[in-house]
């Protein structure tokens, strides 16, 4: 009640005491300590796997994982670079994620331009499957993938995996763009038509200029989910040599059984790409996540 | 005037720019697809160019030795598409975008020239269907330059005769656009979609013939599989938890976030950072936390001393719980980002009006905000449904499914994979997919509402 009657008159209010400027001061202060606190515990599960990798295995099993370090390492991220074979790892997972996301980016706004901008019988159903597929369970589709690559002579390479992630992100990419490209006013295309324009070249010098920003925020959200993927790479590949790092650091694990300080070494060098991609393109990281949700 | 306008409406003339630029953006994509699917050497398609690119990479015993210049040709595919995809974008490039594709073409054929040489002196490495495909890509990449010139040049000058004009009908235009990605998601997903529940009425395993056993795997599973049923329940678990903890917790925090305060973008970043991180690398920090004797945790409570220390990831009770705090702490930012995005279009009119009208913070939130929220409220509870029944890596990472730790997913996955059981193991993807279909279905026709309305 009280709150509300101080709430009701923002501007008349009586000047602050110092008595309750004090307290709110402290109060803020509070809060700080508070947040700060929450945070760091929120992100310990990182700071410990930092802390491990710079620490040997032997320091932590004979002083405990609270003592202070003994000494600072760099040999496990060597080890796991090198010997666990995580840099061979990360050059398949490009090798993947690169082909696949030209791929799916082409092919979906080729899509998405029709949907988006004609009318024709079907229109509306197959915007609809597209949006049902982006919501799909990975397992019912793996075994008749599993056999359409080993049909296709494709299993066990880096083709599969292009493919299925190529166009299992077709609906959501679809879903996206479509969605961008209906704002996108007509008048702009009908006037390129007026001028002989040809339907492809609209789509090509036109539409795709202007689909940029959606485009963009798309390929960094798209190279995170395909880069992170692991479900495809361990049922599409068998060869240890074709593993993205994913499925690499499954291996990793079954390698260093006990060796923590390699294994979280591993895994955070695992994370460099996605992490460069998230800190210099946030912005279209969050603009790709919200994107779907937009609607 | 009319004389003009015929002109313009040529068909070629479209073109006259961007020609080239297809042209080489054509050959950069066969080139790679080639270089992924078509065999190099031979007719076999394991030995494609990526493959062997590999093999020369990692020195794979028995690999077919070629010329280890072979990554130019990846390269250049790729290299040749953003050039030219450059050219495209900003239309008075393209004269630069179109040498740098032909020089980039060139720099393939050196390649070639020794393999080419090589090639013909070895009976086992006779050039594949691949091999020619990229061949011919490079030397067009090398063309549509010479190419590009003249019609560069007769851009300016007098009006072309006797173009055919050859538009397309009109109702023709969508469905070439829409075409290719159509059959290619009709190939990978759809298809698969329906024969998995074919399947699930076989008895396949892999190896031989499917056979027909009509609803046998069902039976077994609803009745006779108590895998079955821990699955589910830990499914039902996870969702139950993924609807109320990310979702409150990422609500508060946008909220609280929502405001501006100093550091606020530290704050943020933090929170959402575990998004990045992918579902292995999780899985494999988090291992680490819960380990019994070593971890973060059991030290920390033997320190605190405790000497009755829980075996979390061995622990039959606690197994799944730890697992799904672990997938938690990820989508909790996810959540955050949805609802910030939300808070952003909020008009803040609403909230001074409620405000000025006497609205507590209570009040303000319960009959301003939250409704005003309630379409990413309900974006949010479908992607954690969804995601909780995707729920596949975390598991099969910390736990292989084994105590008492077993979802739908990676139960399905060892069926299918381990157990060579596919038939059953696509009967449990029916019944995974049949679930997920009840929110798909209710997200649908929210959408097709909203569709209909716009």
């Amino acid at each position: 009640m009280a709150t509300q009657s101080i709430k009701t008159q923002p501007i008349s209010r009586p000047a602050p005491t110092s008595v309750s400027r004090a307290w709110k001061r402290f109060l803020t202060f509070l809060f700080y300590v508070v947040l700060t606190a929450a945070t760091l515990i929120w992100l310990t599960p990182v700071l410990a796997a930092v802390v491990t990798s710079l620490r040997t295995m032997d320091d932590i099993t004979i002083n405990g994982f609270w003592s202070w370090p003994r000494e600072i390492v760099f040999s496990n991220f060597e080890r796991a670079w090198t010997t666990a074979r995580v840099s061979k790892y990360l050059l398949n997972s490009f090798i993947i994620t690169i082909p696949a996301l030209i791929g799916m980016l082409f092919l979906s706004s080729l899509s998405a331009f029709a949907l988006a901008r004609y009318r024709f019988r079907g229109n509306l159903f197959i915007y609809f499957i597209y949006v049902a597929g982006t919501m799909l369970p990975f397992q019912i589709l793996l075994l008749p993938v599993f056999r359409l690559t080993n049909a296709l002579g494709l299993y066990d390479s880096y083709g599969a995996l292009i493919l299925i992630h190529t166009t299992f992100q077709l609906g959501f990419c679809t879903f996206v763009l479509r969605n961008f490209m209906r704002t996108v006013p007509g008048e702009i295309m009908d006037a390129a038509r007026v001028d002989g324009c040809s339907e492809f070249r609209i789509y090509w010098q036109i539409m795709l200029p202007l689909t940029l920003p959606a485009l963009a925020a798309l390929a960094t959200l798209q190279f995170t989910w395909v880069f992170n993927d692991y479900l495809w790479a361990i049922v599409l590949l068998r060869s240890d040599v074709l593993r993205p790092v994913t499925a690499g650091l499954a291996t990793l694990r079954g390698q260093f059984n006990t060796d923590w300080p390699v294994i979280t070494s591993g895994a955070l060098l695992a994370t460099i790409p996605t992490l460069i991609v998230f800190v210099f393109l946030q912005r279209y990281f969050i603009q790709g996540l919200t994107l779907g949700s937009g609607k | 005037m009319q004389q003009t306008l015929s002109r313009r409406s040529t068909w070629f003339d479209g073109w006259d720019f961007s020609g080239p630029n297809v042209m080489a953006l054509l050959a950069g994509a066969v080139m790679l697809f080639a270089f992924f699917f078509l065999p190099w050497f031979g007719d076999n398609v394991s030995n494609n160019g990526a493959r062997i690119m590999v093999d020369i990479l990692y020195e794979a015993p028995g690999a077919l030795r070629t010329e280890a210049l072979i990554w130019l040709i990846p390269v250049v595919a790729v290299a040749t598409f953003a050039a030219t995809l450059w050219g495209a974008m900003a239309p008075e490039q393209a004269r630069i975008a179109s040498p740098l594709a032909s020089l980039l073409g060139l720099t393939t054929l050196l390649y070639f020239v020794p393999a080419l040489g090589r090639a013909g002196a070895h009976p086992l490495l006779t050039p594949g269907a691949g091999f020619w495909t990229a061949f011919v890509c490079a030397i067009a990449m090398v063309l549509q330059f010479v190419l590009a010139m003249p019609a560069v040049a007769e851009r300016g000058g007098a009006p072309r005769k006797g173009v055919r004009r050859g538009r397309l009908p009109q109702w023709l235009t969508p469905y070439l656009f829409i075409a290719l990605p159509l059959i290619l998601y009709a190939i990978w997903i759809l298809g698969p979609t329906v024969y998995t529940m074919y399947l699930s009425l076989t008895n396949w395993d892999g190896v031989s013939t499917p056979q027909f056993i009509g609803l046998a795997n069902y039976e077994r599973l609803f009745t006779r599989d108590r895998n079955f049923v821990e699955s589910l329940v830990n499914n039902l678990r996870w969702l139950i938890v993924f609807i109320l903890i990310p979702t409150s917790m990422g609500l508060g925090l946008a909220l609280l976030f929502n405001n501006e305060m100093w550091g606020g973008r530290f704050y943020k970043v933090s929170f959402y950072a575990p998004l990045v991180l992918s579902l292995p690398v999780i899985g494999l920090i988090w291992a680490w936390l819960y380990n019994p004797r070593l971890g973060l945790i059991n030290s920390l409570l033997s320190m605190m001393g405790v000497t009755n220390l829980p075996g979390w990831l061995g622990s039959r009770e606690l197994a799944i719980w730890c697992v799904i705090a672990a997938a938690v702490w990820r989508q909790v930012g996810y959540v955050m980002v949805l609802y910030l995005a939300g808070l952003k279009n909020v008009d803040p009119s609403y909230i001074d009006a409620a405000r000025v009208d006497g609205a507590g913070r209570l009040a303000l939130f319960r009959h301003v905000v939250m409704p005003l929220l309630a379409p990413v409220t309900t974006i949010v509870i479908v992607i954690s449904i969804i995601d909780s029944l995707r729920a596949f890596d975390l598991v099969s990472i910390m736990t292989r499914g084994g105590q008492g730790t077993q979802v739908l997913a990676n139960f399905m996955y060892m069926e299918a994979f381990n157990n060579y059981r596919m038939g059953y193991g696509a009967a449990i993807a029916v019944v995974l997919f049949a679930i997920s279909m009840v929110f798909i279905a209710f997200y649908l026709s929210r959408a097709i509402r909203d569709e209909l309305e716009y």
